[in-house]
């Protein structure tokens, strides 16, 4: 019988087979919805919701949140919510709405510490000589002492401050106290006498205070003062579309004669709250992006830039419905320099009650590491934050006071000791979770969508074959990997759905709802997860694909240009390292 | 007998693929494996009549149109003939030989008389249940036996996981591992293996039938050594 061969001979191969494999790593372009995402390289990421570029290079869910402390109650707010926070010598100050002033130390204990001022909708903070200066606008500014006694800031030679100004902003630099924002007088500055914070201007000698005008410097936009700044040895004084340059401490005799250097136009800021001095640079958020000024290698002359290009058509959309009142007084920035991020908050509503979220634009910041992403934070709705001389970030609600987490205390889920998620790290529809049952609560699940540009691998009109793909990541979260294919993102249809009335539309049919259209989804747990029966609580049965396999996942997808789309919810660690992609490259016939 | 059903097939398939293996993990695999499957066990069951998937049959002809009367399925209802091509052999009562197939340029069936009958496939809609497959021509006067031989194909397989496939796990193994590799633009050299482990076991499978000590005449006395051309000795 002759024997049957199933297969003809083939031709000898060469060694390497025509399946190409791709691994990207680098990511630290950050999010980009100023480029078309069809012309963007992979670094940058056209959504990058509640991700940020990590200290070691990877793409991992921020940190979440943890209750410090619920100032809610008769003892504290007593029915007023939280206007301001700042941090001075261990403790958080907070200034309510009533216009009393608290402290909070780390382990939540809180006292009150003055009272005296009224109604407040504004509070700006500064160092003077180991000691804490809080101005309202309102009221004559406090001073708190080093032991935290609060009472109003006096000229020390005659104890009264009948002279102090009452403004909004006040700052410290090269030993003067400056305040602005007088409503009477938005244009002037009060500078105090030269290492004095109460001395002001009519107050008895020795005294060099110094009242100064700044109206007829100003060449463009209005001549408002909207927040004051030290960088280096110039003070920074902001109206909205200027920015000035003055030097304090010349003296024409006896008389402090101050020295604007320069004026910088069209670069402003709409709010005090959103100046962030680093050191080499200053950050400030005006009406178009966020903006900063530094100092030129050589020349040393002090340049703008807008280093928020590449987010401004976001940042523009979200300030754009926000009027005067609330670009003033509830816009506002922190630095957190654990990570290297300036974080800068925008509410999503003018109206205060009608505020459900404070939108994060995140700025991950690293000269030397020629690291520039920004971010996106979402899911958070925060009044106030400050930064602790440990590097740590305090983020206050109306009521309550939160710990921001980092790599020494990694909270993974958001309002940690407020609320737990459900096991399978989902949450109510509002956002809120069941009450804590013990200190090992996870808090609330953090949502988070990556969204890479379109990618052709390198040869735009070819069709490519897609035939595996792989993560390396750490944590234990779960992700789901989702590719879409040839620009199609959405899937448009009618759909039988109905007004929200409940009546059906007399045609039969509905509203269009665009559906995400994926040609591949798959979702993953991340490399550190070790299987059912090892895992602590929360284990699922069943499990999910480990990324820590090195072995292939079947990735079968015909395009031309290829999107992934990692997202999931989670209160676990995760961190992304790479994506690793097998495909072949085939002809251009599609 | 090394035979698997699918649902083993399938993940070992995929191991040895070097692919991650488990429940529900390669869905945009899976699918493809079991259609390759197919392919393989297509390939491979008619490649050589095993005597595995043999199965015979007695069935009685219809007096007047000739179709068999029963269905060609096995008594317990597990595994059907599905081709005329998966009959080997049908014998007339007692006839000696087996029946020849009509031949196809027969003018008028009828005037075939007096000999035991031709096999002739049944046409498309002929066959009122699907697993009569032919008829004796002519038709036949009085009652018929007729002694079936054919190859079997368990029912349900591959819709219903659990059934087993009776070929050689290893040539499945490796048939769906070579067309998986070819097709995914996997190493030549190991798309070439995996060829290479197929063709030999299956030839090897094929050998070990071929090669079998069981005698196939068993008759005794002794067989003559010579004969007498009987037109030499007029």
């Amino acid at each position: 019988m002759v024997r049957p061969t199933i297969t003809k001979p083939i031709r000898q191969q060469p060694r390497s087979g025509p399946t190409q494999a791709a691994t990207l790593r680098d990511f630290n372009g950050g999010w980009n919805v100023a480029d078309s995402d069809l012309n963007l390289s992979p670094r940058f990421a056209k959504k990058q919701i509640n991700l940020m570029r990590a200290l070691d290079g990877s793409v991992q869910v921020r940190w979440g949140t943890k209750l410090l402390k619920d100032m809610t109650g008769a003892s504290i707010l007593n029915g007023a919510t939280i206007v301001d926070v700042f941090y001075f010598n261990g403790r958080v100050v907070t200034v309510a709405s009533s216009g009393d002033v608290f402290t909070t130390a780390a382990d939540g204990t809180t006292v009150t510490r003055n009272t005296a001022w009224g109604a407040t909708t504004f509070a700006s903070f500064t160092l003077f000589n180991n000691q804490l200066i809080i101005c309202n606008g309102v009221n004559k500014p406090l001073l708190m002492k080093a032991d935290y006694t609060t009472d109003f800031l006096v000229d020390l030679a005659t104890t009264s401050n009948v002279n102090t100004p009452i403004g909004l902003y006040c700052t410290t630099h090269n030993q003067y106290l400056v305040i602005a924002g007088d409503p009477s007088n938005v244009s002037r500055l009060y500078i105090s006498n030269k290492a004095t914070s109460g001395t002001f201007l009519s107050d008895p000698a020795p005294n060099d205070a110094v009242n100064f005008e700044l109206g007829s410097f100003i060449n463009e936009g209005d001549a408002i003062i909207t927040g004051l700044g030290s960088f280096r040895d110039q003070l920074v004084v902001f109206t909205r579309e200027a920015v000035l340059l003055i030097t304090l401490g010349i003296y024409d005799g006896i008389t402090h004669v101050p020295k604007v250097n320069d004026v910088i136009p069209a670069n402003g800021a709409i709010s005090h709250r959103t100046i962030v001095g680093l050191g080499q640079d200053m950050q400030f958020a005006d009406l178009i992006g966020i903006a900063a000024i530094s100092r030129a290698l050589f020349t040393g002359q002090i340049q703008p830039d807008r280093v928020s290009r590449l987010v401004d058509p976001a940042f523009q959309k979200t300030v754009n419905p926000l009027g005067n009142t609330s670009l003033l007084n509830r816009v506002f920035s922190v630095f957190n320099r654990r990570d290297n991020q300036i974080m800068h908050f925008v509410p999503n509503n003018d109206v205060a009650a009608s505020t459900l979220e404070t939108r994060g634009f995140i700025h991950t910041y690293s000269k030397a590491q020629k690291i520039n992403a920004f971010h996106d934070f979402r899911n958070w709705n925060w009044i106030a934050a400050c930064k602790t001389s440990e590097g740590r970030v305090v983020f206050a609600n109306t009521t309550k006071l939160y710990f921001y987490g980092n790599e020494d205390n990694q909270y993974s889920g958001d309002y940690i000791g407020e609320y737990e998620g459900f096991s399978d790290d989902t949450m109510f529809t509002d956002g809120t979770g069941l009450s804590p049952s013990s200190d090992a609560d996870l808090g609330l699940p953090i949502p988070f969508i990556w969204e890479l540009p379109w990618a052709d691998m390198k040869s735009r009109t070819s069709s490519k074959m897609s035939r595996g793909i792989g993560f390396d990541t750490s944590g234990t979260g779960r992700f789901t990997c989702a590719m879409f294919t040839d620009n199609i993102l959405y899937d448009y249809r009618l759909s039988v759905s109905y007004y929200y009335d409940g009546l059906k539309m007399l045609d039969g049919y509905g509203d269009t709802s665009a559906q995400l259209a994926p040609s591949a989804i798959m979702p993953f747990v991340a490399g550190d997860y070790r299987g059912f029966g090892v895992n602590p609580l929360t284990q699922w049965f069943g499990d999910a694909r480990p990324t820590s396999d090195e072995r292939l996942y079947a990735w079968n997808s015909k395009y031309n240009i290829m999107k992934l789309r990692l997202s999931g919810t989670t209160s676990k660690p995760l961190r992304f390292i790479t994506i690793k992609f097998h495909y072949e490259t085939g002809t251009v016939m599609r | 007998m090394p035979y698997q059903t699918t649902a083993n097939l399938v993940p070992r398939i995929i191991r040895r693929l070097t692919q991650v293996p488990g429940t529900g993990t390669q869905i945009y695999a899976e699918d493809r494996i079991l259609e390759i499957l197919k392919e393989v066990y297509r390939q491979a069951a008619r490649a050589y009549w095993w005597p595995d998937m043999m199965l015979r049959f007695d069935v009685v002809p219809d007096q007047t149109s000739g179709i068999i009367t029963s269905d060609l399925i096995s008594a317990n209802g597990v595994a059907r003939v599905e081709n005329f091509s998966d009959i080997r052999s049908v014998f007339y009562n007692d006839y000696p030989r087996p029946l020849a197939q009509l031949p196809g340029n027969i003018s008028t069936a009828s005037l075939l008389t007096g000999i035991p009958g031709y096999l002739s496939p049944l046409g498309y809609g002929e066959d009122p249940t699907g697993f009569r497959l032919f008829k004796l021509v002519p038709v036949p006067s009085g009652t018929v036996n007729l002694h079936v031989l054919a190859r079997i194909t368990p029912r349900n397989i591959f819709t219903d996981v659990n059934v087993v496939i009776p070929i050689d796990e290893f040539i499945l193994i490796n048939g769906v591992g070579y067309k998986y590799c070819v097709e995914d633009g996997h190493n030549p050299a190991a798309a070439e293996q995996f060829r290479n482990t197929f063709e030999s076991e299956l030839a090897g499978a094929i050998d070990e039938y071929d090669s079998q000590p069981i005698p196939l005449d068993t008759r005794t006395g002794s067989i003559p050594g010579s004969f007498m051309d009987p037109d030499l000795y007029l």
